[in-house]
């Protein structure tokens, strides 16, 4: 459980977390961390185009590869917690 | 329809439910019951109609996949015959059903006898109603001699397992599968087992058995190929299996040697699988790949039982059991899904499909949960039961012995790269088929097909969803079934088989649930309004061809070159002259050949027909000729004997 809630918490800060530091050490200013949270944020309230020959597949892909994402998360170890979802044979 | 082609009709569909009804009721009572050989209902069937009949455990299990599938390959087939109705005679379609209903209750049968003449005459019975199924479209090119292929191969198959059956019951009143047991404690398991494994490998498919398969699914009708892809190779398996019970000895060699057949089998199935453009042979060279993975179960099962690894051969032969059922599920599945697709566009090439989303939804989601659960995905079945296999496989490491810890290592291997090229496969499959555009437009436009053709979809869509979410339903049942019928005693402990599958069914709900949730708040998030449909790359540069997507080759291009040491692939293109201002009109097509049939059954046949021309030299037509043959044989019996030779 703690690691799904650090997990959620990380995913939000790690990238600007990254791009700050990496700013930081070249010398620069960089954007804060929350950055790419407000760049999604802003990307959610465009509208979409899709092309006039995707079918549902195109639609459903991206929330499936999020979900698999998360669930795939919920099996790997982090920092020692045991993961919610582990038993033999979990690395099929 | 006229009334008397509904009669016929009719005449199917009600023996065709009634045998299911009988056999279901003696199976499920079979299963349930304590004992191996026993049910009240078949007590009663022993008693009053023949003793012979034996349903234990195993025979009920197959029974029961065999029933399943024939009732929606029977409902499928009523819309999908429509069209033929027409342009076929009408005792064609009457003598179609017929033995659609006869080879029901021939693979009823076929798990019942263990009586030796009455199992090969049910299994010959099989074969040749299984034969006028596959010729029903006879008039199309290469039908017949797929049909006739099959026939001949099939008795091939018949005599290997005449001669076991015989070699292992001499000195017996009857010949019988009973008599097994004491021969195989008497003598060595090892070459009958082989003899066998031949004959009924022969109806599986295993490498080298094969080369009927690709030919004789694409022939058939989609409902037919359904059927026989699904149960009818199946019964090959299952006579594997009936023989596996009865093994005592060379265990361990059995087993490693079925454990590198299967994996070659498996291998070469996807391998081929991925080079073919006629939708249905490539369903049939993944039916080979799938005997691949059952037969890696069974001999995981036998070498498990050998070194006397009980999570290693109870698991090994349960995953073999469960894939078998998952495999008739949703190959049945993938069958109908392209049948509606041919039934539509008249034609087996993927190349001419395309955009069938939009037009075929329901076929193409019914293809598509069948393409995921085929690849071994979790949430649907196919993940369960390789995911047994796998298990198995993990357990057999931990023995210590070098050569097949080889083997089991390679095997795995085998099974992640069949997995992961089956994956590919069936990306290939429905992006091109069902996504994208028609690469030729279409002469008249697909349209969704019957209602009844989606309803025998949806039935064995829901076992495959059922099996794939809720697998820690199944498997105590199915541990205990395996272990009463491979007669494996021990326990299997709770944290490594029960526990994981727990968790498995966990994270396959999470993962819908957690889609659901996701479009929902996409949904609610995204405006409504800001949604546009607009043409591919539309950026001011709107005139994007259809030809320019991939075709079946092209997206296996990097495959093809891969694996171009193994499976020759050719493609004929003419380069330009150089005096050739303009280009001319080009044919440009891709094959490939499958080597093992050219090198195994086209060279010797070729050999010996060359052989038999040669000879007919001999026939003049002439007299004297014949006469003067006759005195020379006559002289040649004379001088043996004289010089006492013969």
């Amino acid at each position: 459980m703690v690691a799904l809630v650090l997990v959620i918490i990380t995913s939000f800060v790690f990238t600007g977390l990254i791009i700050r530091t990496k700013s930081i050490v070249s010398g620069r200013k960089g954007p804060g961390i929350f950055q790419p949270v407000k760049n999604v944020w802003v990307l959610l309230n465009k509208g979409i185009v899709y092309s006039g020959i995707s079918g549902p597949i195109t639609r459903m892909a991206p929330v499936v590869v999020l979900a698999s994402i998360v669930v795939a998360s919920l099996m790997v170890p982090v920092a020692g917690f045991k993961p919610l979802i582990s038993f033999n044979g979990d690395f099929i | 329809m006229t009334p008397r082609r509904k009669v016929a009709l009719s005449f199917a569909g009600i023996s065709i439910f009634l045998v299911t009804i009988v056999s279901s009721i003696v199976s499920i009572n079979a299963l349930i019951s304590a004992n191996t050989d026993s049910g009240s209902f078949l007590q009663f069937i022993q008693a009053n109609i023949s003793s012979l009949i034996i349903c234990d455990k195993l025979s009920a299990f197959f029974i029961l996949i065999i029933d399943f599938t024939v009732v929606s390959g029977f409902l499928y087939s009523i819309g999908y015959l429509k069209p033929y109705l027409k342009n076929k005679p009408e005792a064609w379609i009457k003598l179609h059903y017929l033995a659609l209903v006869w080879l029901h209750a021939s693979m009823i049968m076929v798990p019942l006898f263990r009586n030796g003449f009455w199992f090969l005459t049910v299994w010959e019975i099989m074969t040749l109603s299984s034969f006028i199924l596959v010729i029903f479209d006879f008039d199309a090119k290469g039908t017949l001699k797929a049909g006739l292929s099959y026939l001949l191969q099939m008795h091939v198959g018949m005599i290997f397992i005449l001669g076991a059956l015989v070699i292992s019951s001499k000195g017996f009143k009857s010949v019988s599968f009973n008599n097994l047991e004491s021969f195989f404690q008497n003598n060595s398991n090892w070459p009958v087992f082989l003899l066998f494994f031949i004959g009924f490998g022969l109806k599986a498919g295993f490498f080298l058995l094969h080369t009927w398969l690709p030919d004789a699914h694409p022939a058939a009708p989609s409902h037919v190929s359904g059927i026989m892809s699904g149960v009818m190779i199946k019964l090959g398996i299952y006579g594997i299996l009936r023989v596996t019970t009865y093994l005592v000895n060379d265990l361990a060699a059995i087993g490693i040697t079925v454990i590198v057949l299967s994996a070659i089998t498996g291998l070469f199935g996807v391998m081929m699988a991925i080079l073919q453009h006629d939708i249905k042979k490539l369903l049939a060279y993944h039916s080979i790949e799938n005997i691949g993975i059952i037969g890696l179960g069974i001999g995981l099962g036998i070498y498990g039982t050998a070194t006397g690894n009980i999570m290693v051969s109870i698991v090994g032969y349960a995953g073999a059991l469960l894939h078998t059922l998952n495999h008739s599920l949703f190959k049945s599945l993938l069958f109908y899904s392209a049948g509606s697709v041919i039934n539509q566009l008249h034609t087996r090439n993927v190349n001419k499909m395309g955009g069938l989303m939009r037009l075929m939804p329901y076929t193409a989601w019914a293809f598509l949960i069948g393409s995921i659960a085929i690849s071994g995905l979790p949430p649907f079945n196919g993940f369960i039961s390789e995911f047994l296999i796998y298990t198995s496989l993990f357990n057999g490491i931990g023995n210590p012995e070098f050569y097949p810890l080889i083997v089991i290592f390679i095997a795995m291997l085998s099974l992640v790269l069949i997995g992961g090229l089956a994956l590919l496969c069936f990306t290939k499959v429905f992006s091109i088929v069902f996504l994208g555009q028609p690469r030729t437009g279409y002469d008249e436009k697909p349209v969704e097909v019957k209602k009844i053709m989606i309803l025998s979809k949806v039935l064995p869509v829901v076992p495959i969803i059922l099996i794939g979410i809720l697998p820690f339903l199944i498997i105590k049942p199915l541990m205990s079934l395996t272990g009463s019928i491979f007669g494996i005693a021990g326990t299997i402990p709770d944290v490594s088989l029960y526990e994981p599958m727990k968790f498995v069914s966990f994270g396959a709900v999470t993962l819908l649930l957690l889609v659901l949730i996701i479009l929902i708040i996409r949904a609610l998030v995204v405006n409504r309004n800001r949604i546009h449909v607009g043409p591919t790359w539309g950026c001011g540069y709107t005139a994007v061809n259809a030809k320019q997507q991939y075709t079946a080759a092209s997206f296996i291009q990097e495959y093809a070159a891969l694996t171009k040491p193994l499976i020759k692939t050719g493609f004929s293109n003419l380069n330009y002259n150089e005096d050739e201002l303009f280009p001319e009109k080009r044919e440009f097509h891709t094959h490939s050949d499958d080597f093992i049939k050219s090198r195994l059954i086209f060279k010797p046949a070729d050999f010996i027909i060359n052989l038999l021309r040669r000879a007919a030299i001999f026939q003049t037509g002439r007299l004297q000729h014949y006469i003067l043959y006759l005195l020379l044989f006559l002289l040649l019996i004379f001088l043996l004997t004289f010089l006492k030779l013969i």
